[in-house]
């Protein structure tokens, strides 16, 4: 089938390329391929070379460049090149291969657009866990989109599957239903995943594309056992006593009732459950002469309404106390009544407190099943332990492995907006991976120097390498972190549009540079994640005493080469600094705690080669704490200083 | 470091408190800390938190608040009261948690010596000849006392000398 493109516009560097692929080349071979309207070569992304780009249009950039706002998916794909003009990844002829692979993108288009499955997956089909609303919304929703869906139902037995299947959908969709005891294992990358089953009689293998979570098993209903010393409901109970028309007995006169909710223990609090909390607190406030203590490791308001809802609890008279993650501490009185003790920031002071009843909001307690799936998985699960991290950057669904999602009761969301969000989104990105397109490789792997130590495929966060007779890195499982390179002994895997030579280069470079007449003072080395300290360092003031500060950018923290530091050093570096994102934020979850280790370590090693060890310097920023990092610069400027007055 | 008991704090308090005029809004403090980031007097004595003292106030902790000598630090600039993103007028919160310090007894005796100032001069110092040869010298016209003005003002407020025995 042909279709007709308006613009297919490659953009080589500005540099001409050392390869033969010459932009009226390029050109002349997409026309003669395709009935191509009009291939335009632009040599740099400018919005009125360009023109405005229609739904037909499709766009390919060679070489490097920032991220194009408007333009994802499919319509765009950009293929790495090197600082020397060469990719490494692409094997053979790059004139003829580049443009194989821009044909193969072109081809997988027209089929997608020509209504044909999207079978160019191996393993076509989508996996989805659990048994609730949103495992069934999410089946639903693959078969609307016409992918093919195997639902491995958590719950006992498989009950009859009576997905509500619209009219509309594609006539080639299908659904398996097979029943799941209990998922035991997840092999392989994004778009070739194999899941093991335990179905209560046999142990199945399913093949799937991609993976959807969506279960957990039924909420927690009793409190932990410290706080069953306390008069103790549950929220559901409770909020059935304060809504009913009845007068509960908690409500009588006489002494003062002390009420205290408890929310976000081990698990941060969802939204809805908020809700309720501060529903039932209100009313308690505003009708009743208790006093309302609202004991929660987070306020979370972060849905419509809720910080209205917030506002009026405080106006009615509720006290919000923060508590720390493992709770309250729990004291116990000799008088026979057991009190909580927290420490608040605010009075820099413990508060004391008995609570005649304590509401226990029971949807946040840990759930056991989902911290075997992320064992069983491969994932990390998230300071709440919800799969996937609790942090905006991942939202809405994903996880540490490309491929594998997590969405409602899995992640932690009750709230049926939300929920909607994150099947869409999840959906969107599954149908991703049930296409066999051909993805760049973003890491380069050189035999010679590879000893085979399987160094890089313990170290992998994200399960993007296998091992058959050599590693293989996956470009569709990888995101780039180069936590691999850095891990690998003998400097035998690099990051595409990251080598060892380009940073070495540049830093040889800034090195060897004399110091300028202005900038009289220490030579530091910041060593920074692109994601957060190199944002940051954009934003800072200048430091307050003069320094010579020289910066290396990381693609993540976890990148950060001891053989790097040690070398900048012994060239002559007076502090080298790893700044890199909180731990939380760290979207390969694991950089900024490796690098944390990486210099704890080199501590020891430049000790041993007699530097001092207080020359090296961890933290931890975000991208919008500039003044932060220039805070940071000025101590360690004032700490250098200390140590060449001490002649260390 | 202070343990506070909120089992012998008074809850109702924070509502005695937004009963008086201008610190009906005291209990909307989300405790942001807007207030003690601007207060001018906060940064000469760090002792000084605007959001602490609300946070006292909503937490019940009467005695902790009424007795504190810092409530009478606040310079009445009324930063605090522009800053505040929900609207806590503090610095009319404070007139009202001084007025029930007073009431309560709680009264400094750097106020009641101001007060005595007042009575005596009918201004915060006592004009001497000093100043008024001060004031020829500037080509002012001369400043005469006349206490007997506020110390019928102060009898009006309830401020004279029997009430403050």
């Amino acid at each position: 089938m042909t279709r007709d493109y308006k613009n297919i516009v490659v953009l080589p560097q500005n540099f001409p390329p050392p390869w033969g692929l010459t932009p009226q080349a390029a050109a002349e071979s997409l026309r003669a391929w395709k009935n191509v309207d009009e291939t335009r070569i632009v040599t740099r992304w400018r919005p009125e070379e360009i023109g405005s780009a229609g739904p037909d249009d499709r766009f390919f950039l060679v070489g490097r460049a920032e991220p194009i706002s408007g333009l994802t998916g499919s319509a765009f794909k950009q293929y790495p090149v090197d600082l020397a003009g060469q990719m490494p990844w692409l094997a053979g002829d790059p004139s003829t291969n580049l443009l194989a692979l821009i044909k193969a993108e072109l081809e997988a288009a027209d089929l997608e657009e020509a209504g044909e499955p999207l079978a160019l997956s191996p393993y076509p089909r989508v996996l989805v866990l659990g048994h609730g609303p949103a495992a069934e919304a999410t089946v639903t929703c693959l078969s609307q989109a016409g992918l093919g869906a195997v639902w491995a139902r958590t719950a006992d037995g498989a009950a009859p599957l009576n997905p509500p299947l619209r009219p509309d959908q594609k006539a080639d969709s299908k659904v398996e239903l097979i029943p799941c005891r209990e998922p035991l294992g997840l092999q392989g990358v994004a778009g070739r995943f194999t899941v093991r089953i335990d179905t209560g009689d046999s142990i199945e293998e399913v093949q799937a594309g991609a993976v959807i979570i969506c279960g957990s098993e039924k909420k927690v209903n009793e409190a932990p056992e410290p706080f069953r010393r306390f008069p103790v409901k549950t929220l559901t109970d409770f909020e059935a006593e304060v809504f009913s028309r009845e007068t509960p007995a908690w409500s009588g006169q006489g002494e003062r009732q002390k009420i205290v909710f408890l929310t976000g223990l081990g698990r941060s609090t969802a939204t809805s459950a908020m809700r309720r909390i501060l529903n039932a607190s209100i009313k308690l406030a505003a009708e009743t002469k208790a006093d309302v203590y609202v004991l929660a490791t987070q306020i979370k308001v972060a849905e419509y309404g809720l910080e209205r809802l917030y506002g009026r609890a405080r106006d009615v008279g509720v006290a919000f106390i923060r508590i720390p993650e493992t709770g309250p501490e729990i004291l116990s009185d000799p008088n026979g009544r057991p009190g909580l003790k927290v420490f608040d920031p605010l009075v820099q002071g413990h508060l004391l407190l008995s609570p005649d009843l304590i509401v226990w909001d029971e949807s946040s307690a840990p759930r056991a099943d989902l911290a075997r799936r992320a064992e069983a998985f491969g994932l990390f699960s998230g300071p709440d332990q919800g799969l996937g991290p609790d942090n905006v950057l991942f939202l809405p669904a994903l996880t540490n492995r490309r491929g594998v999602m997590s969405l409602g009761p899995a992640r932690g969301t009750d709230s049926g907006e939300i929920q909607t969000l994150e099947i869409e989104s999840a959906v969107m990105e599954a149908r991703h991976f049930l296409r066999a397109g051909v993805e760049p490789p973003r890491v380069v792997w050189w035999t010679g120097l590879c000893s085979r130590c399987l160094t890089c495929l313990r170290a992998c966060p994200h399960g993007a390498i296998t091992f058959t007779d050599r590693p293989w890195f996956h470009p569709q499982a990888c995101v780039a972190c180069g936590i691999c390179a850095a891990v690998c002994p003998g400097q035998a895997v690099d990051l595409v549009d990251f080598t060892d030579a380009q940073v070495k280069v540049r830093l040889d470079l800034l090195m060897a540079r004399p110091q300028e007449a202005g900038r009289a003072g220490p030579r530091l080395v910041v060593f920074g994640c692109r994601r957060s300290a190199q944002i940051a360092m954009r934003a800072a003031t200048p430091p307050e005493k003069p320094v010579d500060l020289i910066c290396a950018p990381l693609p993540c923290g976890g990148r950060l080469d001891e053989r790097l530091v040690l070398e900048v050093l012994g060239q002559g570096a007076d502090g080298v600094m790893a700044a890199v994102c909180h731990p939380d934020n760290c979207r390969t979850q694991k950089g900024g705690l490796l690098a944390d280790r990486k210099v704890t370590y080199l501590k020891t090693t430049i000790k041993s080669a007699g530097f001092d060890p207080r020359r090296l310097k961890f933290f931890t920023l975000a991208p919008n704490m500039g003044i932060e990092f220039t805070q940071a610069v000025n101590t360690f400027i004032a700490e250098l200083a200390r140590l060449e007055a001490e002649g260390a | 470091m202070t343990d506070f008991n909120l089992n012998r704090a008074d809850p109702d308090f924070k509502r005695q408190a937004a009963r008086r005029p201008g610190a009906e809004k005291i209990t909307r403090c989300y405790a942001c800390g807007a207030c003690s980031a601007r207060c001018p007097v906060g940064d000469l004595n760090p002792d000084f938190d605007p959001r602490r003292l609300i946070r006292l106030v909503v937490l019940g902790l009467k005695e902790e608040v009424l007795q504190s000598p810092l409530l009478w630090y606040c310079s009445t600039c009324y930063t605090c009261q522009e800053t505040c993103p929900e609207g806590v007028d503090f610095t009319e919160v404070l007139f009202a948690l001084k007025n029930m310090a007073a009431e309560a007894g709680f009264f400094p005796p750097a106020m009641s010596a101001q007060v005595d100032l007042l009575r005596k001069h009918g201004r915060l110092y006592e004009v001497t000849d000093f100043e008024n040869q001060k004031r020829r010298e500037l080509g002012l016209p001369e400043l005469i006392e006349k206490p007997e003005h506020f110390q019928s003002l102060l009898e009006d407020f309830q401020l004279g000398p029997e009430t403050e025995a």
